[in-house]
Order: structure tokens, then sequence, then C-alpha cells
């Protein structure tokens, strides 16, 4: 069943890490310093953000809206043009 | 087996039958929340170890070194001698609760071991309806000893208040017993207010079973009821070491060291019971220090969020939730039993094990599939089996003519897909091959069609309900204006396949109840409510008719969808006129096929008395009648009637005087008054001034020849016939009690009526219930006779039900003949 953007917000870390294993699909990762890392999920129709260390540990886990994924994971995105 | 006792078993075995009660594991070893029933692998939603702390290794360390070091046992009261894990458990569930904690081997003995110490003969006590029946069984133990018990209203607040302040007066302590979160709609008692009401009234006590909320609410886990409170004064709180605490035994929590040592060493069970089993004890403890850690937060949130999630996803399916909370206990409404039993047959086959609520535990029409969630639980998990409910419920609704409408009226809660009220009058799903004629008159009926059915069934043929209808309409007490309804079901080719008249009366609850529990609530009425335990019920049939009042064609293919007119027209009416009971009355026992039908659609069957019919009436002469009875009643018969029907004189009464009409009506309550056997109100005067009047009745007049002007003759009997056809019914009957007489009135009445329908030729009588001793000797047959019942709530049945009569208390009872009807 869906989970909308507004109801993932009520869950803590783990429950939005669950749900994202159930629901949803990896779209990319970005390498941070130190051996951080963000990974982008969709889940339906928005985005979710993973913050993992380097050990693996998931640190945060959070919604997103569209033009903050437009604007840091697809920095030459011309949205007049694309869209 | 009482009633009571019969439904459970025929609920049971019928939920045993269909494959979802009394189910095994098969299991050697579990493995987190999967378990294996039929070779089946299942997620289990029905366990309460909502924290999952069973499968924790601590635990499992902590029984094994008790185990290792006390063995399988120490068996020893405890008023002897207590292992070493007692006091340690003790001492940290002390510090847990803010209180004084006696453990005890399970939360049952512990309410057993409590409730007669703590309270005095000079208390009352007032339980909430819903009250975990393990409190309901401990108090019956105060009974013996003449305290005063009472039943509240579940959850009434307002109403508590009143009774507080009402016992408060005559009692030194006014108890309140109640549940922490109830076990079947998982909703919790409202504390706050509870608190409130232990602050204003010194005499209030408040004790609670918190077992469903222990562990996984508040500070350390101690449950659901000091969330946000301290353990008060005058408060006892009992919970459960074996649900969510993952050990086993409950334990009791009491404001000061007295009451607590009171209850160690005066308690019953606690002296002459075992102990718990090491094993459990060495558990608990390991439990109790994680509940005294920071860990227990991580954990009640990780329920948490299952908690959340489960709602979310029940929200998402539509299903019908009865109370939206965040206790672990879920409960999805499908109103009947059938419906229960066929979803969560669907649902262990797609892999889900849930429970059905059902009766007992609930009322017949509010069975629901009640399931569990657990920290265990995997989301994925949680939405499957949620998933798995929703694709199944509408079709089983509608393979069940269920609407979800009805399910929510059924619980009192708001459909949010309400359109149209009238559907509720209306099957959604219309059988095609049904005709449906409803009236609210038989004279909107033709006389033809009405009689080719009923003549000669009853004293319910056209007339005689044109007769009531006019009797029992436009009168000053409510209990004597009758609502009619009529169901005529016909196929497509006007057959009638069913056809029977409700009528909705004001009744008396324990209108069926054993006589002596009629005489205590009797005195209640007429001393301070007269209408005390009283409820509108919708019956097939009238308070003043018996017999077959469902006509039902059993050769026709429609019989079953018949039925189920029959059902949704009964509850339609219940709902129309705000009828608190259903009772579809007068079929004859043994009809398993029926019983079935009605328990799958909320009917519980209920003894009626036996009804008595005459059937042998070919005899031409006094000699030929006895020779027609038994050996045994030929005796009864010489020596008890022909011996005195000389001194009798029977008349057939034509234009009857007024004052004549009021000697009947005293003469009536002359027996009315002396029999609770079936628990009715006054019949009116009225009645008997129709009947004076009408030409469909006759009035059999019994005069003791006490001289020889026969203007001198008393009156002493008076019986009040109906004839339908060939049939001949003997309604009821007036007798007068005022003196002793040296013949028997009653058995001359009887035998009067017998010689009056074999003079006009009838093929049989019908004699009513009760009485069947004396109807039997006289050449009668019994009938056992039973009833289905259906109640909007069980709350009345539940007062008349604790109204036991204590051993300190006696009652004395008329037991002698009763009334014909």
């Amino acid at each position: 069943m869906l989970i909308t953007q507004l109801e993932l917000n009520t869950f803590n870390n783990n429950s939005r890490l669950q749900i994202l294993s159930d629901k949803s699909l990896f779209v990319c990762e970005v390498k941070l310093t130190k051996g951080f890392k963000l990974e982008l999920y969709s889940i339906y129709n928005y985005f979710v953000e993973v913050l993992v260390d380097n050990m693996g540990n998931t640190l945060d886990v959070k919604p997103l809206t569209l033009s903050y994924v437009a604007n840091f994971y697809c920095r030459n995105f011309d949205l007049d043009k694309e869209i | 087996m009482n009633n009571f006792l019969t439904t459970i078993n025929d609920v049971i075995t019928d939920g045993k039958n269909s494959g979802i009660l009394h189910l095994n594991v098969s299991n050697e070893m579990l493995e987190g929340n999967m378990l294996k029933i039929n070779d089946k692998e299942l997620v289990n939603f029905s366990s309460c170890s909502y924290l999952g702390l069973e499968f924790d290794p601590r635990l499992k360390a902590g029984a094994i070194k008790a185990l290792e070091g006390y063995g399988t046992q120490f068996s020893a009261s405890r008023a002897y001698l207590s292992s070493i894990h007692y006091q340690q458990l003790e001492s940290k569930l002390n510090q847990l609760f803010g209180g004084y904690c006696v453990v005890t081997p399970t939360t049952t003995l512990g309410h057993i071991s409590t409730l007669p110490v703590i309270i005095g003969e000079k208390d009352a006590v007032i339980l909430d309806h819903q009250v975990h029946s393990s409190i309901q069984t401990a108090t019956t133990l105060l009974k013996p000893k003449g305290i005063h018990i009472e039943l509240l209203r579940h959850n009434r607040m307002d109403l508590l208040e009143d009774r507080i302040i009402q016992l408060s007066k005559k009692y030194e302590k006014v108890w309140y017993m109640a549940d922490g979160i109830y076990s079947m709609y998982g909703d919790g008692a409202p504390i706050d207010a509870i608190y409130d009401l232990l602050d204003k009234y010194p005499k209030f006590n408040f004790y609670v079973d918190d077992a469903h909320g222990m562990s996984s609410f508040g500070k350390n886990g101690r449950g659901f009821v000091l969330q946000n409170h301290d353990l008060h004064e005058r408060m006892v709180l009992t919970t459960s070491l074996n649900k969510a605490f993952a050990s086993g035994g409950g334990a009791m929590i009491f404001p000061n060291e007295k009451m607590a040592s009171l209850v160690r060493t005066c308690g019953g069970p606690m002296i002459t019971s075992g102990p718990m089993q090491p094993a459990a004890l060495g558990a608990a403890l390991a439990a109790a220090d994680i509940h005294l850690s920071s860990e227990i937060v991580k954990m009640q949130e990780d329920l948490q969020e299952n908690i959340k999630y489960a709602n979310l996803m029940i929200k998402k399916a539509g299903l019908p939730l009865i109370k939206e909370l965040n206790s672990p206990v879920f409960f999805i409404g499908v109103c009947l039993p059938k419906v229960g039993y066929q979803l969560i047959k669907r649902m262990l086959d797609d892999g889900y094990y849930t429970n059905l609520g059902a009766f007992p535990a609930v009322p017949m029409k509010n069975t629901g599939v009640r399931f569990t969630i657990t920290r265990l639980h995997t989301f994925k998990q949680i939405e499957g089996m949620i998933t798995s409910m929703a694709r199944h419920f509408d079709e089983v609704l509608t393979e069940q003519n269920i609407t979800r409408d009805q399910i929510y009226k059924a619980f009192k809660i708001d459909n949010p897909g309400e359109t149209n009220t009238e559907d509720t009058f209306q099957p959604i799903i219309k059988p095609s091959n049904l005709i449906l004629e409803k009236y609210q008159s038989i004279t909107e009926i033709k006389k033809d069609e009405w009689d080719t059915i009923f003549k000669g069934k009853g004293s319910f043929d056209y007339e005689g309900l044109l007769f009531l209808e006019k009797t029992f309409k436009n009168n000053s007490l409510i209990e004597n204006n009758w609502e009619f309804d009529y169901l005529i079901v016909k196929d497509k080719s006007q057959r009638v396949v069913l056809a029977t008249f409700f009528t909705t009366a004001l009744c008396k609850d324990d209108m069926l109840s054993h006589e002596t529990i009629s005489h205590k609530i009797e005195m209640i009425r007429k001393t301070s409510d007269p209408y005390y335990l009283t409820s509108l019920m919708v019956m097939t049939g009238s308070l003043l008719t018996e017999g077959g009042h469902v006509y039902v064609n059993e050769k026709s293919e429609y019989k079953k969808q018949a039925y189920n007119e029959l059902y949704w027209m009964a509850s339609a009416l219940m709902k129309k006129y705000n009828a608190g009971s259903i009772m579809l009355r007068d079929f004859d026992d043994g009809n398993a096929e029926l019983d079935k039908a009605m328990l799958g659609n909320g009917y519980f069957k209920t003894q009626m008395p036996e009804r008595n019919v005459h059937q042998d009436l070919t005899w031409t002469n006094e000699t030929e009648f006895i020779a027609s009875l038994t050996h045994k009643a030929r005796k009864h018969f010489r020596g008890q009637i022909l011996k005195h029907v000389n001194l009798i004189e029977c008349e057939v009464v034509k234009n009857p005087t007024e004052e004549q009409v009021k000697h009947w009506y005293k003469l009536y309550n002359h027996i009315k008054g002396s029999s609770f056997k079936l628990n009715t109100f006054d019949l009116p005067i009225k009645l008997f001034e129709n009947i004076a009047n009408s030409p469909n009745w006759e009035v059999l007049s019994i005069k003791l020849k006490t001289g020889e002007n026969q203007n001198e003759r008393k009156e002493v009997a008076v019986v009040f016939n109906y004839k339908s056809g060939d049939v001949y019914n003997a309604i009821f009957i007036g007798v007068d009690k005022s003196e002793q007489y040296e013949i028997n009135v009653y058995r001359q009445a009887l035998y009067q009526v017998i010689l009056r329908a074999n003079y006009l030729k009838c093929s049989s009588i019908n004699l009513g219930f009760t009485a069947s001793l004396e109807k039997r000797r006289m050449g009668a047959d019994a009938y056992k006779t039973v009833a289905y019942m259906q109640a909007n709530d069980h709350f009345n049945a539940a007062v008349i039900e604790s109204m036991q009569i204590s051993s300190n208390q006696s009652v004395n009872v008329y037991e002698g003949e009763n009334a014909v009807n």
C-alpha cells in the first residue's frame, strides 16, 4: 500500500528503512568525504535520502522535496527544458 | 448444561468445526513469530508477548540459572518457604511500580488472594461490564458475605460518579474494578478521569488489572495505567507477568506495606496453593532487569512503530477498526460469527493466524477478527496480513449477505462511507428469486391468504391478530402498546416460502430467567423502579400467542434465502423501534441445521418452557377419555379430579356484566402474581373487556357449588380460550387463590377445557407453557421449545446473571401450579 511522504515523516529512522526496503527503488548514491555516502531512493512519487556512515550504519532517512533532488542530485538538470 | 454454557459450547464447537479454534501448533522449535498449524507456516498475530521478550537470551539464561539452582520446582507453600527468587523479584517490582508488590502464580490466583482480603463486608463493589472475567470470577467469592456488587456500563464515568455518590452514603468504601487495556477491543480505561474521581471522593477506591498494558507502556514498562500517574494511595494495581513480561505469574501492587502483608498472610491461594516454578521466576528476574534499564524505552518505541504502521494500513485498507488506539490489541468488526469464521479461515490459507473475537467475550452481533501486534512483526508481515484481510473482507461480506453499514451500526460507530440510511432496511444483494411483502397491520393482508397459512395453528389467525392489534394499541401504559409487523416471502410463482408476524413490546429482561432471580428483580421493581431491567423486544409472535409463528415451506429451494429475509427484517425492526433484543421463538428443539444457521447469524439458542398440546380428542365419553390416559394418569385423574367433578359447574359465558369482567381480572391477577416462571408484565383489563365482547373468544367459567341457588355459586376459576379452525387454544387462566378450597380448582379448570374442546369436536388443544406435569396427567404431550435470541448488548443479561442468590439469603417463591400460559 502507498505510503505518502507525510505518512513517512511520522515514523522513526528504523521504520523508514523498513518501508524503504519494502517499497522503494534505489536511484543513485553520492560519495561524501571520510567514507560517508548519501543514497537516493524513490517511493512512488517522491524521493528519500539515506545518510550512511563509513561503517555502513544509517544515520538519517528523510523524504526530499523535488526541487532539492533537482538541485542536488541533478546539478545540470534544466527544469525549463526538461519538464 | 444451562443456556449460557450451551451457547458457549455451540459457538466454540462451530469455530472448531470451521477449523479456526482449538488448533495445535506443530513446531518443536519456534522461530520468532512464525508457527506451524497443520504443517502450514503462519505468521502469528495472536501473541500477547508484545515486546517479544520470550526469545531474549537473558530471559532464557535467567530461567536456566534458576532451574539449575532449584530444579524444576520448589514445592512449598509460600506461607512456609519462598525461594530466593521471590524476594528478589518482589523487590525489583517494588522499584518498578513504586508500590508494594506480591507475586502470585497467576493473575487470576492473585485476584482470588486479594479481593476477599481487602474488601470488607461494609464495602460496595462496582464492576465495569467488560472487566476481565478473572476479576468477575474472584468477586463471586464476595457474594456469600453479602457484599454489594453491581455492574456499570463500560467506561461510563458519568454513571460511575453518580454511583460513587449514592453508594458512599451507605458503604465505607466504594471499589471500582476495571481493566487498564481491555483484552478484546484494546480500548483503555479513562485513567485521568478515574484519578480525578479518586481525588474527589475519599471513599472511592480503584482496583485495576493492567495485564495488557504491562511492559508496553510507561516508565520502566509499568503499564498503561501508570504511564502518566503514580500509584494512588487508594488503588490496587494488578498485572500479568506472562504477557509482555514474558515469564509467568501475576503481580499485585498495593499502595502500602500493610495491605500487601495482609494479602501475603491471609490470601487463600497464598497459603494453600503452590508457588511459581523456579524457571519462570528466573526469567521474570531477567525481564525485571530489562524493564529497569533504559533498553525498555527502545523496545516500547519499536512496538509503537509497529502499532502505528498497523493503524495506518487498516485505515488505508478501509477496514472497520472498532477503536483506533495505540494499544497492541486490534479488533476488526465483522458483525456475525459466520463472517468471522470465513474471514479467519481465508487468512489462514494466506498464511496469517488471527483470533476470532466472539461470544461470550463480546456480544453475538459484535463478532470480529481480533489480532495483536508485537515488536517481532515486520512491516511486511503487518501489511501482508492486513492486505489479506482487506482482500477477503468484502468478498466474505457479499457471500454472507452482510453490509459494511450493518457492521458499523452493530458496533455503534460512524460509517465513514455511509450514504443512505434506507440501505439498512434492505439487503444490498436482493435475492432476485423472492418477492418480499411487508405490512404493518393484518388489515393490509388478504384474510384468505393469511388464514390459509395460519388458521388452526394458534390464536394468530386473521381475526386473532385483528383482536390483538385492537387491544394492544392506544393504552396508557407503555408495556401495553405493541407494534405489529408482518412479513410474507414469496417465490416468483407467488408461492409463499416464509410468513410470520412480529410484535415489538416492552418486556422484562428476566422473562426466561429462573424464578428466584425474577422474584428478586420484582422486589426492586415494586419498591423503586417498575421498569428496572426492561427493554423493547422484537419477537416473532406475541406475548399472548404460542406455536408455529414462523411458517416455512420446507420444500422450497429458497428456504435459506427466505430465512435471510427474516433475519434482515428482525434487524431492521430492532433499529426502527430502537429495541434492545430480538427473539425468534417457539421453534421445536433439536433442529441442528437451524441451530447452526441461527448461530452463524448471531442468534443464540435459549430453552423456553415446554409447550403442551393435547392431541387425542377422539373419545366420545368419560370412560374412553380415561382409557386414553396412561395407567398412572388414570389413577391421578380418578383420585384428584373425577372424585370432585360433581362439586363444580362449568359454563361458557355469554354477555358478562362489567362486574364479572372485573372479577375475572382479579382471578387472573391471583395466579399471575404468584408465578414468575414466564415473567411478563400484567395484561391490561382492556384485554378482558375486549374478550368479553369478542365472538372469537370463549370464556369458561368454573363455579363451585356452595348452595342450591345457582346465583350464589362462587366463580373460582376462569379460562380464556380462542378457537382457530379445529384447534382450541387455552390462552390464559385466572384462579381464586384468596382461600383454600377442598378441590384443586386449577385441575378442574384444565379438565373442563378438555371437555369443551372435545364437545366442539376440535382436533387438538394448545395448552400453553408451564405446568407441564399437570397437563401431561390430562393426556397432553409436552414439546421442548426453543427461542433464538440476539441482543444489542449483554449488559442487562450480565446484571441478571450476576444476581445469583447468595447462601445467606432466602427467597420464597411460589412453586405450585401455574397459569395455562
